[in-house]
């Protein structure tokens, strides 16, 4: 079960996921990424302060989605990852290939969302 | 659960993608029992999770009229995990070679990741025929200062 909100500031899109993201549950989250590409936004972040656990369904929507906003030229990054999940992804070396924040405050600063 | 040298505990899940959940909360009271340091605990979860998810989705298509059992197994020093299908034809993952995963992501595709993990996260992996039940067997060595039961 995952839950998805979307806030805008300053081209910025923050997708803020709440709960677990697995077989089931990625079809939601990468229908919704769709959803937020497609506004041509100048930046996605993922605030992942509330996700619990990620299977690899999840984690390849983020590995395509980066690279579809990395085609766009649309800035892609995580923040607020438990660590848990984090050594997930450094397993994968994903941490090479993503930008991560480690909180929602450097992330905004990095990707020029403050108001 | 039986009390003999090993602890054991086990769920038949039937083959939909909700199982998964199902899976996780019945692996994390399995292993949370057992004293499992929790960052070890997300891992061998999600080696489970990955091998149950391949099975439940490309080898029963979903189909919930299938089931398939799991079971944890608690050694001294060792959780080994036991998935048992009576699908015949499904792949033999011990067998299976692990694709470079930096191709995976340098090419942004989405496949291969989970069997990925499942190697780097277990120790053994082997797959037994049994009449016509195939069973999966994982091990993970503990590497707990006091292995506790």
């Amino acid at each position: 079960m995952i839950e998805i909100s979307t806030q805008q500031i300053k081209g910025v899109v923050i997708v803020s996921l709440k709960g677990e993201l697995d077989a089931s549950s990625a079809l939601a989250f990468d229908n919704k990424m769709g959803e937020v590409i497609a506004q041509q936004p100048k930046a996605v972040l993922i605030d992942c302060a509330k996700l619990e656990y990620t299977s690899s369904p999840g984690i390849g929507v983020l590995i395509s989605r980066h690279g579809e906003c990395q085609e766009k030229n649309i800035s892609f990054a995580l923040c607020n990852l438990n660590p848990k999940i984090n050594n997930a992804l450094k397993m994968l070396g994903l941490d090479q290939l993503i930008t991560i924040y480690n909180s929602t405050h450097e992330a905004k600063s990095a990707m020029g969302a403050f108001h | 659960m039986k009390q003999s040298q090993q602890w054991e505990h086990s769920i038949n899940l039937s083959c939909k993608r909700d199982s998964l959940s199902h899976l996780r909360q019945f692996a994390r009271n399995a292993l949370s029992k057992w004293a499992i340091p929790e960052e070890q605990q997300y891992l061998l979860i999600l080696a489970l999770d990955e091998v149950c998810a391949n099975l439940i989705i490309h080898a029963h298509c979903c189909n919930d009229a299938h089931a398939i059992e799991v079971k944890i197994i608690r050694l001294p020093n060792e959780i080994n995990f036991e998935v048992q299908d009576s699908k015949p034809d499904h792949f033999n993952m011990a067998l299976y070679q692990v694709p470079d995963v930096r191709q995976i992501i340098l090419e942004k595709k989405r496949n291969g990741l989970g069997l990925f993990l499942v190697k780097q996260i277990m120790d053994e992996i082997t797959v037994e025929q049994r009449g016509s039940i195939k069973i999966c067997r994982m091990k993970k060595k503990l590497s707990l200062p006091e292995a506790s039961s």
